[in-house]
């Protein structure tokens, strides 16, 4: 079984590689990790420039990862809804 | 401000009226506390290290009040029984120590039921979002549907994940 670590920096490769998805892949920030029948599943959240909850704070994205808790290959990727 | 001030500070606030640690955490606390070991052997703690325990025995340090409710106990005392029966006496001594100065607050599961959070969040997170909403108590959680919720609601939490050091 591979580390949250290890899965968490899968994801940021991830990221990084899809950069032009990503726009905003500096500002990201874990929200949740849980770890079920060999599958580590990372949500992390983005800023959206695109929108403003107020003057400081901006709307969070949220997207879960799945990683393969055995190879650390990111094997899926959807928006998660509040 | 980065999470961890904004966390410390959050916790400093509240030292004295009181942080609710949520089920997820509390289990952490336990099992931890009564052996790191086994942090990796339970299937609900097994997605968190040594490191992540330290981390939260450290945040509660700051924490004088320590509030909890029969929903989030009975359900760290279920998952706790998920190590071996040979465990369980040991773990039970431990349970006693970790909470013995917590205070508890009691609501009917029915007032949970009714809520039309229910079906999304369930009994024990239905009754935290109270506990915040309506008592002002801080929620500590690493439950990001609880966590968002609250947020979005400006209530006082603390993502526990955001603090991780991955």
């Amino acid at each position: 079984m591979i580390t949250l670590k290890q899965a968490v920096e899968s994801v940021r490769q991830y990221v990084d590689e899809f950069g032009d998805i990503f726009p905003s892949r500096t500002t990201a920030r874990l929200e949740e990790t849980e770890f079920e029948k060999n599958v580590w599943k990372i949500t992390l959240s983005f800023e959206d420039p695109s929108s403003f909850a107020s003057a400081i704070n901006m709307l969070r994205r949220y997207k879960v990862f799945s990683v393969n808790g055995t190879t650390g290959e990111v094997i899926a990727m959807r928006d998660r809804k509040p | 401000m980065q999470p961890e001030q904004a966390a410390v500070q959050l916790l400093k606030k509240f030292s004295a009226t009181g942080a609710v640690v949520d089920a997820n955490l509390l289990l952490l606390l336990l099992i931890g506390t009564y052996n790191v070991a086994r942090i990796k052997s339970l299937m609900h703690t097994k997605g968190f290290s040594v490191e992540d325990f330290d981390l939260l025995v450290n945040l509660l340090r700051l924490v004088r009040r320590r509030i909890t409710t029969p929903h989030i106990m009975t359900e760290v005392d279920n998952l706790s029984r998920k190590l071996p029966e040979k465990d369980h006496a040991k773990l039970s001594g431990t349970f006693v120590k970790l909470c013995t100065d917590q205070f508890e607050i009691y609501s009917e599961s029915i007032v949970s039921l009714r809520d039309k959070l229910h079906p999304v969040l369930g009994i024990t997170d239905c009754h935290l979002l109270r506990l915040a909403a309506n008592e002002g108590h801080l929620i500590i959680t690493a439950d990001w549907p609880l966590a968002n919720r609250l947020e979005t609601a400006n209530l006082s939490v603390i993502n526990f994940n955001h603090l991780r050091v991955v």
